[in-house]
Protein backbone atom coordinates (compact mmCIF):
# COMPACT_ATOMS: atom_id res chain seq x y z
CA UNK A 1 0.00 0.00 0.00
CA UNK A 2 1.57 3.49 -0.69
CA UNK A 3 1.91 5.95 2.24
CA UNK A 4 -1.27 7.91 1.36
CA UNK A 5 -3.08 4.78 1.50
CA UNK A 6 -3.28 4.69 5.10
CA UNK A 7 -4.18 7.21 7.50
CA UNK A 8 -1.74 9.01 8.47
CA UNK A 9 -1.23 9.81 4.48
CA UNK A 10 -4.77 10.73 4.39
CA UNK A 11 -3.70 13.56 7.51
CA UNK A 12 -0.85 14.73 5.91
CA UNK A 13 -2.82 15.65 2.68
CA UNK A 14 -5.64 16.59 4.06
CA UNK A 15 -3.59 19.02 6.63
CA UNK A 16 -1.45 20.44 3.57
CA UNK A 17 -4.58 21.08 1.30
CA UNK A 18 -6.43 23.16 4.30
CA UNK A 19 -3.49 24.69 5.10
CA UNK A 20 -2.61 25.99 1.32
CA UNK A 21 -6.06 27.27 0.94
CA UNK A 22 -5.51 29.03 4.02
CA UNK A 23 -2.51 30.76 2.64
CA UNK A 24 -3.92 31.66 -0.75
CA UNK A 25 -6.79 33.92 1.24
CA UNK A 26 -4.01 35.56 2.78
CA UNK A 27 -2.18 36.05 -0.35
CA UNK A 28 -5.39 37.81 -2.07
CA UNK A 29 -8.08 34.81 -2.57
CA UNK A 30 -12.05 36.40 -1.60
CA UNK A 31 -12.50 35.82 2.14
CA UNK A 32 -13.23 31.51 3.10
CA UNK A 33 -12.54 30.84 -0.83
CA UNK A 34 -8.68 30.07 -0.87
CA UNK A 35 -9.80 27.04 -3.08
CA UNK A 36 -13.25 26.84 -4.02
CA UNK A 37 -14.24 24.59 -7.13
CA UNK A 38 -17.17 26.02 -7.80
CA UNK A 39 -16.15 29.59 -7.75
CA UNK A 40 -13.25 29.13 -9.43
CA UNK A 41 -15.19 27.18 -11.88
CA UNK A 42 -17.53 29.96 -12.11
CA UNK A 43 -14.43 32.46 -12.83
CA UNK A 44 -12.83 30.84 -14.92
CA UNK A 45 -16.77 30.07 -17.21
CA UNK A 46 -16.77 33.94 -16.74
CA UNK A 47 -12.62 34.59 -17.63
CA UNK A 48 -14.04 32.50 -20.89
CA UNK A 49 -16.90 34.72 -21.45
CA UNK A 50 -19.52 32.30 -20.99
CA UNK A 51 -21.47 34.32 -18.46
CA UNK A 52 -21.11 38.21 -18.36
CA UNK A 53 -21.29 38.93 -14.71
CA UNK A 54 -18.59 41.35 -14.18
CA UNK A 55 -17.83 40.54 -10.47
CA UNK A 56 -16.79 36.94 -11.23
CA UNK A 57 -14.29 36.76 -13.86
CA UNK A 58 -11.13 35.16 -13.78
CA UNK A 59 -9.40 32.37 -15.26
CA UNK A 60 -8.47 30.56 -11.48
CA UNK A 61 -4.77 29.12 -11.87
CA UNK A 62 -6.08 27.00 -9.13
CA UNK A 63 -8.32 24.94 -11.07
CA UNK A 64 -5.72 24.15 -13.87
CA UNK A 65 -3.39 23.84 -11.20
CA UNK A 66 -5.40 20.67 -9.39
CA UNK A 67 -6.01 18.97 -12.74
CA UNK A 68 -2.21 19.24 -13.69
CA UNK A 69 -0.77 18.32 -10.57
CA UNK A 70 -3.27 15.09 -10.25
CA UNK A 71 -2.21 14.38 -14.09
CA UNK A 72 1.62 14.72 -12.37
CA UNK A 73 0.71 12.54 -9.59
CA UNK A 74 -1.08 9.91 -11.58
CA UNK A 75 1.66 9.80 -14.58
CA UNK A 76 4.70 8.96 -11.35
CA UNK A 77 2.45 6.87 -10.18
CA UNK A 78 1.54 4.71 -13.07
CA UNK A 79 -1.85 5.72 -12.29
CA UNK A 80 -2.73 7.63 -16.01
CA UNK A 81 -5.64 5.36 -17.14
CA UNK A 82 -7.58 6.80 -19.71
CA UNK A 83 -11.05 5.64 -19.29
CA UNK A 84 -14.80 6.48 -20.15
CA UNK A 85 -18.27 4.87 -19.04
CA UNK A 86 -21.93 4.39 -20.35
CA UNK A 87 -23.43 7.45 -19.73
CA UNK A 88 -21.08 10.60 -20.13
CA UNK A 89 -24.12 12.67 -20.95
CA UNK A 90 -25.70 12.15 -17.46
CA UNK A 91 -22.48 13.17 -15.83
CA UNK A 92 -22.66 16.48 -17.95
CA UNK A 93 -26.11 16.81 -16.46
CA UNK A 94 -25.21 16.02 -12.63
CA UNK A 95 -21.97 18.47 -12.99
CA UNK A 96 -24.27 21.06 -14.47
CA UNK A 97 -27.05 20.78 -11.72
CA UNK A 98 -24.17 20.66 -8.77
CA UNK A 99 -23.09 23.57 -10.49
CA UNK A 100 -26.47 25.37 -10.28
CA UNK A 101 -26.80 23.73 -6.10
CA UNK A 102 -22.96 25.31 -4.93
CA UNK A 103 -24.03 28.68 -6.39
CA UNK A 104 -27.35 28.89 -4.30
CA UNK A 105 -25.09 28.17 -0.96
CA UNK A 106 -21.89 29.37 -2.69
CA UNK A 107 -19.62 27.46 -3.04
CA UNK A 108 -18.59 23.55 -2.95
CA UNK A 109 -18.33 21.37 -0.03
CA UNK A 110 -14.36 22.39 0.09
CA UNK A 111 -15.59 26.07 0.56
CA UNK A 112 -18.41 25.39 3.13
CA UNK A 113 -15.62 23.29 5.41
CA UNK A 114 -12.97 26.46 4.68
CA UNK A 115 -16.20 29.28 5.95
CA UNK A 116 -16.83 27.03 8.69
CA UNK A 117 -12.89 27.23 9.24
CA UNK A 118 -13.11 30.85 9.07
CA UNK A 119 -16.42 31.41 11.53
CA UNK A 120 -18.82 31.13 9.39
CA UNK A 121 -21.95 29.31 10.96
CA UNK A 122 -23.65 29.55 8.07
CA UNK A 123 -21.76 26.91 6.64
CA UNK A 124 -22.76 24.70 9.07
CA UNK A 125 -26.50 24.65 7.55
CA UNK A 126 -24.39 24.09 4.37
CA UNK A 127 -22.81 20.83 5.85
CA UNK A 128 -25.93 19.33 7.20
CA UNK A 129 -27.66 19.76 3.85
CA UNK A 130 -24.50 17.97 2.31
CA UNK A 131 -24.51 15.45 4.55
CA UNK A 132 -28.19 14.78 4.22
CA UNK A 133 -27.32 14.76 0.50
CA UNK A 134 -24.55 12.19 -0.27
CA UNK A 135 -26.92 9.92 2.87
CA UNK A 136 -29.80 10.09 0.05
CA UNK A 137 -27.02 9.27 -2.47
CA UNK A 138 -25.69 6.51 -0.69
CA UNK A 139 -29.02 4.70 -0.46
CA UNK A 140 -29.80 4.86 -3.92
CA UNK A 141 -26.41 3.40 -4.33
CA UNK A 142 -27.21 0.91 -1.93
CA UNK A 143 -30.52 -0.33 -3.58
CA UNK A 144 -28.51 -0.61 -7.01
CA UNK A 145 -27.79 3.11 -8.33
CA UNK A 146 -25.20 2.97 -11.31
CA UNK A 147 -24.15 4.77 -13.79
CA UNK A 148 -22.45 1.88 -15.76
CA UNK A 149 -19.09 0.76 -16.37
CA UNK A 150 -16.29 2.58 -17.62
CA UNK A 151 -13.95 0.74 -20.21
CA UNK A 152 -10.19 2.05 -20.70
CA UNK A 153 -9.76 4.26 -23.62
CA UNK A 154 -7.02 5.58 -25.51
CA UNK A 155 -4.55 8.15 -24.40
CA UNK A 156 -5.86 11.37 -26.41
CA UNK A 157 -9.42 10.85 -24.27
CA UNK A 158 -7.09 10.83 -21.34
CA UNK A 159 -4.91 13.70 -22.31
CA UNK A 160 -7.53 15.83 -24.09
CA UNK A 161 -8.94 17.42 -20.76
CA UNK A 162 -5.73 18.04 -19.49
CA UNK A 163 -4.76 19.92 -22.47
CA UNK A 164 -7.35 22.45 -22.76
CA UNK A 165 -6.76 22.85 -18.81
CA UNK A 166 -3.03 23.73 -20.18
CA UNK A 167 -3.96 25.87 -22.78
CA UNK A 168 -6.25 28.13 -20.82
CA UNK A 169 -3.36 28.15 -18.34
CA UNK A 170 -0.94 29.30 -20.75
CA UNK A 171 -3.02 31.79 -21.87
CA UNK A 172 -3.63 33.05 -18.26
CA UNK A 173 0.44 32.96 -18.56
CA UNK A 174 0.53 34.60 -21.81
CA UNK A 175 -2.07 37.22 -21.69
CA UNK A 176 -2.30 38.72 -17.98
CA UNK A 177 -5.09 41.15 -17.04
CA UNK A 178 -4.36 44.91 -18.38
CA UNK A 179 -4.29 47.64 -15.70
CA UNK A 180 -7.82 48.70 -15.76
CA UNK A 181 -8.85 47.11 -18.83
CA UNK A 182 -12.21 43.69 -18.22
CA UNK A 183 -10.92 42.30 -20.95
CA UNK A 184 -7.27 41.29 -23.14
CA UNK A 185 -6.90 39.64 -26.74
CA UNK A 186 -8.89 36.63 -25.15
CA UNK A 187 -10.10 36.36 -21.31
CA UNK A 188 -12.26 38.66 -18.98
CA UNK A 189 -10.66 40.01 -15.77
CA UNK A 190 -13.25 41.35 -13.08
CA UNK A 191 -11.70 44.65 -11.74
CA UNK A 192 -13.75 44.68 -8.88
CA UNK A 193 -15.50 42.18 -6.74
CA UNK A 194 -14.89 38.58 -6.08
CA UNK A 195 -12.75 37.56 -9.28
CA UNK A 196 -11.00 40.60 -8.48
CA UNK A 197 -9.52 39.42 -5.42
CA UNK A 198 -6.65 37.10 -6.44
CA UNK A 199 -3.47 35.87 -4.99
CA UNK A 200 -0.38 35.90 -6.99
CA UNK A 201 -0.50 33.71 -10.25
CA UNK A 202 2.73 31.73 -9.11
CA UNK A 203 1.79 31.04 -5.67
CA UNK A 204 -2.20 30.40 -6.72
CA UNK A 205 0.16 28.01 -9.37
CA UNK A 206 2.44 26.24 -7.06
CA UNK A 207 -0.21 25.44 -4.06
CA UNK A 208 -2.95 23.74 -6.53
CA UNK A 209 -0.20 21.88 -8.35
CA UNK A 210 0.77 20.48 -5.06
CA UNK A 211 -2.44 20.23 -3.47
CA UNK A 212 -3.60 18.36 -6.96
CA UNK A 213 -0.91 16.23 -6.37
CA UNK A 214 -1.93 15.22 -2.92
CA UNK A 215 -5.30 15.27 -3.93
CA UNK A 216 -4.65 12.25 -6.73
CA UNK A 217 -2.49 10.55 -4.14
CA UNK A 218 -4.68 10.37 -1.22
CA UNK A 219 -8.13 10.24 -2.79
CA UNK A 220 -9.33 13.66 -1.41
CA UNK A 221 -12.68 13.57 -1.52
CA UNK A 222 -15.49 15.36 0.53
CA UNK A 223 -18.56 13.30 -0.73
CA UNK A 224 -16.20 10.10 -0.42
CA UNK A 225 -15.38 11.00 3.38
CA UNK A 226 -19.40 11.00 4.69
CA UNK A 227 -20.69 8.28 2.05
CA UNK A 228 -17.77 6.09 2.93
CA UNK A 229 -18.57 6.62 6.31
CA UNK A 230 -22.16 5.99 6.46
CA UNK A 231 -22.04 2.55 4.02
CA UNK A 232 -18.86 0.74 5.78
CA UNK A 233 -17.83 3.19 8.78
CA UNK A 234 -14.72 3.68 6.58
CA UNK A 235 -13.19 6.85 8.05
CA UNK A 236 -10.06 6.47 5.70
CA UNK A 237 -11.26 10.08 3.86
CA UNK A 238 -12.70 11.47 6.23
CA UNK A 239 -9.48 11.59 8.19
CA UNK A 240 -8.29 13.81 5.17
CA UNK A 241 -11.35 16.00 5.25
CA UNK A 242 -10.35 16.23 9.10
CA UNK A 243 -7.07 17.34 8.25
CA UNK A 244 -8.42 19.80 5.79
CA UNK A 245 -10.92 21.72 8.24
CA UNK A 246 -8.37 21.48 11.36
CA UNK A 247 -5.73 23.16 9.39
CA UNK A 248 -7.80 25.72 7.90
CA UNK A 249 -9.13 26.30 11.38
CA UNK A 250 -6.05 26.65 12.97
CA UNK A 251 -4.05 29.05 10.59
CA UNK A 252 -6.94 30.85 10.22
CA UNK A 253 -6.88 31.44 13.81
CA UNK A 254 -2.89 32.28 13.43
CA UNK A 255 -3.36 34.72 10.56
CA UNK A 256 -6.20 36.57 12.17
CA UNK A 257 -8.78 35.45 9.74
CA UNK A 258 -11.06 33.48 11.96
CA UNK A 259 -14.21 36.01 12.49
CA UNK A 260 -17.84 33.95 14.28
CA UNK A 261 -20.73 34.43 13.11
CA UNK A 262 -23.70 34.67 10.71
CA UNK A 263 -23.93 37.91 9.51
CA UNK A 264 -21.17 40.12 7.47
CA UNK A 265 -19.67 37.00 6.45
CA UNK A 266 -17.32 37.21 3.19
CA UNK A 267 -19.42 35.95 0.09
CA UNK A 268 -22.07 34.12 1.84
CA UNK A 269 -26.05 35.37 2.67
CA UNK A 270 -27.58 34.00 5.57
CA UNK A 271 -30.62 32.09 4.49
CA UNK A 272 -30.16 28.92 6.86
CA UNK A 273 -32.83 26.84 4.60
CA UNK A 274 -31.62 27.89 0.87
CA UNK A 275 -27.75 26.96 2.66
CA UNK A 276 -28.73 23.74 4.04
CA UNK A 277 -31.05 23.16 0.31
CA UNK A 278 -28.14 24.21 -2.05
CA UNK A 279 -25.42 21.80 -0.91
CA UNK A 280 -28.12 18.87 -0.75
CA UNK A 281 -28.48 19.35 -4.22
CA UNK A 282 -24.49 19.33 -4.57
CA UNK A 283 -24.22 16.49 -2.38
CA UNK A 284 -26.93 13.73 -3.84
CA UNK A 285 -25.43 14.80 -7.07
CA UNK A 286 -22.21 14.26 -6.43
CA UNK A 287 -22.49 11.09 -4.22
CA UNK A 288 -24.31 10.09 -8.15
CA UNK A 289 -21.11 11.13 -10.05
CA UNK A 290 -18.73 9.09 -7.74
CA UNK A 291 -17.51 12.15 -5.91
CA UNK A 292 -17.57 15.93 -5.02
CA UNK A 293 -16.48 18.46 -7.73
CA UNK A 294 -12.54 18.54 -6.75
CA UNK A 295 -12.35 14.92 -6.39
CA UNK A 296 -13.32 15.06 -10.71
CA UNK A 297 -10.88 17.22 -11.54
CA UNK A 298 -8.37 15.03 -9.59
CA UNK A 299 -10.45 12.16 -11.37
CA UNK A 300 -9.96 14.23 -14.98
CA UNK A 301 -6.05 14.25 -14.46
CA UNK A 302 -6.16 10.77 -14.01
CA UNK A 303 -7.46 10.40 -17.49
CA UNK A 304 -10.95 9.69 -16.22
CA UNK A 305 -13.44 10.93 -19.17
CA UNK A 306 -16.53 10.85 -16.95
CA UNK A 307 -15.47 13.10 -14.62
CA UNK A 308 -14.02 15.20 -16.83
CA UNK A 309 -16.76 15.79 -19.02
CA UNK A 310 -18.77 16.42 -14.97
CA UNK A 311 -16.31 19.23 -14.91
CA UNK A 312 -17.01 20.37 -18.35
CA UNK A 313 -20.81 20.34 -17.49
CA UNK A 314 -20.38 22.24 -13.93
CA UNK A 315 -18.59 24.87 -15.90
CA UNK A 316 -21.71 25.13 -17.90
CA UNK A 317 -24.38 24.78 -15.21
CA UNK A 318 -22.27 27.56 -13.08
CA UNK A 319 -22.57 29.55 -15.89
CA UNK A 320 -25.96 29.51 -16.70
CA UNK A 321 -25.91 30.11 -13.08
CA UNK A 322 -25.40 33.64 -13.29
CA UNK A 323 -26.82 34.00 -17.45
CA UNK A 324 -29.92 33.44 -15.13
CA UNK A 325 -29.62 35.16 -12.12
CA UNK A 326 -29.87 31.45 -10.73
CA UNK A 327 -26.63 32.23 -8.31
CA UNK A 328 -27.14 33.51 -4.66
CA UNK A 329 -25.09 36.95 -3.48
CA UNK A 330 -24.78 38.26 -0.24
CA UNK A 331 -27.70 39.74 -0.92
CA UNK A 332 -29.62 36.36 -0.62
CA UNK A 333 -31.18 34.38 -3.10
CA UNK A 334 -30.75 35.08 -7.25
CA UNK A 335 -34.30 36.49 -8.80
CA UNK A 336 -34.79 32.50 -10.08
CA UNK A 337 -32.64 30.65 -7.49
CA UNK A 338 -35.35 29.02 -5.64
CA UNK A 339 -37.31 27.82 -8.89
CA UNK A 340 -33.77 26.37 -9.93
CA UNK A 341 -32.83 24.65 -6.29
CA UNK A 342 -36.11 22.78 -6.88
CA UNK A 343 -35.83 21.97 -10.41
CA UNK A 344 -32.54 20.55 -9.90
CA UNK A 345 -32.96 18.63 -6.90
CA UNK A 346 -35.91 16.83 -9.55
CA UNK A 347 -34.14 16.04 -11.98
CA UNK A 348 -31.25 14.58 -9.81
CA UNK A 349 -33.62 12.67 -8.14
CA UNK A 350 -35.43 11.75 -11.68
CA UNK A 351 -31.69 10.60 -12.68
CA UNK A 352 -31.39 8.78 -9.46
CA UNK A 353 -34.83 6.95 -9.88
CA UNK A 354 -33.78 5.70 -13.34
CA UNK A 355 -30.53 4.54 -12.32
CA UNK A 356 -32.00 2.08 -10.20
CA UNK A 357 -33.42 0.88 -13.10
CA UNK A 358 -30.03 0.23 -15.34
CA UNK A 359 -29.80 2.98 -17.29
CA UNK A 360 -26.32 1.33 -18.02
CA UNK A 361 -27.30 -1.72 -19.55
CA UNK B 1 -16.94 -22.68 -5.31
CA UNK B 2 -15.30 -19.78 -5.06
CA UNK B 3 -17.79 -16.71 -5.25
CA UNK B 4 -16.48 -14.20 -7.82
CA UNK B 5 -17.29 -9.95 -7.87
CA UNK B 6 -16.34 -8.50 -10.75
CA UNK B 7 -16.14 -4.55 -9.90
CA UNK B 8 -14.49 -3.05 -13.33
CA UNK B 9 -15.16 -0.28 -14.39
CA UNK B 10 -17.71 1.10 -11.84
CA UNK B 11 -17.45 4.03 -9.70
CA UNK B 12 -16.81 4.82 -6.22
CA UNK B 13 -17.93 3.52 -4.10
CA UNK B 14 -19.47 0.37 -6.07
CA UNK B 15 -16.46 -1.55 -5.80
CA UNK B 16 -15.45 -1.53 -1.90
CA UNK B 17 -19.75 -2.07 -1.42
CA UNK B 18 -20.05 -4.81 -3.90
CA UNK B 19 -16.72 -6.39 -1.74
CA UNK B 20 -18.11 -6.13 1.26
CA UNK B 21 -21.51 -7.16 0.29
CA UNK B 22 -20.32 -10.17 -0.61
CA UNK B 23 -18.05 -11.14 2.20
CA UNK B 24 -20.61 -10.43 4.45
CA UNK B 25 -22.82 -12.70 3.49
CA UNK B 26 -19.51 -15.51 2.44
CA UNK B 27 -17.70 -17.60 4.76
CA UNK B 28 -16.33 -19.02 1.75
CA UNK B 29 -13.19 -18.06 -0.51
CA UNK B 30 -14.09 -15.30 -2.66
CA UNK B 31 -12.18 -13.39 -5.70
CA UNK B 32 -12.56 -9.70 -6.15
CA UNK B 33 -11.21 -7.84 -9.15
CA UNK B 34 -10.40 -4.55 -9.93
CA UNK B 35 -9.03 -2.03 -12.06
CA UNK B 36 -8.30 1.39 -10.17
CA UNK B 37 -5.98 2.02 -7.20
CA UNK B 38 -8.63 4.02 -5.38
CA UNK B 39 -10.69 0.35 -5.25
CA UNK B 40 -7.86 -1.34 -4.73
CA UNK B 41 -6.86 0.67 -1.95
CA UNK B 42 -10.32 0.68 0.21
CA UNK B 43 -10.72 -2.77 -0.60
CA UNK B 44 -7.56 -3.90 1.07
CA UNK B 45 -8.29 -1.86 3.98
CA UNK B 46 -12.04 -3.43 4.55
CA UNK B 47 -10.43 -6.90 4.14
CA UNK B 48 -7.78 -6.24 6.80
CA UNK B 49 -10.69 -4.91 9.07
CA UNK B 50 -12.39 -7.95 8.57
CA UNK B 51 -9.49 -10.18 9.35
CA UNK B 52 -9.49 -12.43 6.41
CA UNK B 53 -6.51 -13.88 4.99
CA UNK B 54 -5.80 -12.59 1.61
CA UNK B 55 -3.98 -12.40 -1.76
CA UNK B 56 -3.76 -9.60 -4.47
CA UNK B 57 -2.45 -10.72 -8.13
CA UNK B 58 -1.72 -7.97 -10.29
CA UNK B 59 -1.82 -8.17 -14.12
CA UNK B 60 -1.37 -4.60 -15.54
CA UNK B 61 -4.11 -2.64 -14.04
CA UNK B 62 -6.15 -5.17 -13.04
CA UNK B 63 -6.34 -6.17 -9.23
CA UNK B 64 -7.74 -9.66 -8.24
CA UNK B 65 -7.98 -10.45 -4.78
CA UNK B 66 -7.89 -14.12 -3.54
CA UNK B 67 -9.62 -13.43 0.09
CA UNK B 68 -9.78 -17.13 1.75
CA UNK B 69 -12.61 -18.38 3.79
CA UNK B 70 -13.10 -17.48 7.40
Amino acid sequence: MSFFANWKGALLAGTAIGVGAVILQKLGNPGNMGLCVACFGRDVSGALGLHQAAAVQYARPEIFGLIIGAFIAAIFSGEFKPRIGANPLIKFFLGAFVGIGALIFLGCPWRAFLRLAGGDLNAIFGLLGLITGIAIGALFIKKGFSLGVSKSAGKTLGLVFVIFALAILVLRIAYPPLEGQPKNEFLFYSLTGPGSQRAPLLASLGIALVVGFLGQRSRFCSVGAVSNFILFRQSHLLIGILGFFGAAFVFNLILGQFHAGFANQPIAHTLSFWNFFGLLVVGLGSALAGGCPGRQLFLAGEGDGDAAIFSLGLLGGLAMAHNWSLASSAAGLGPHGAGAGIISLIIIGCIALAGRQKIAD
Amino acid sequence: MTERVDARGLSCPQPLMLALEAMKKNVGPLTVIVDTESATESIERAVKREKRVYLIVRTGSVATFQIEGK
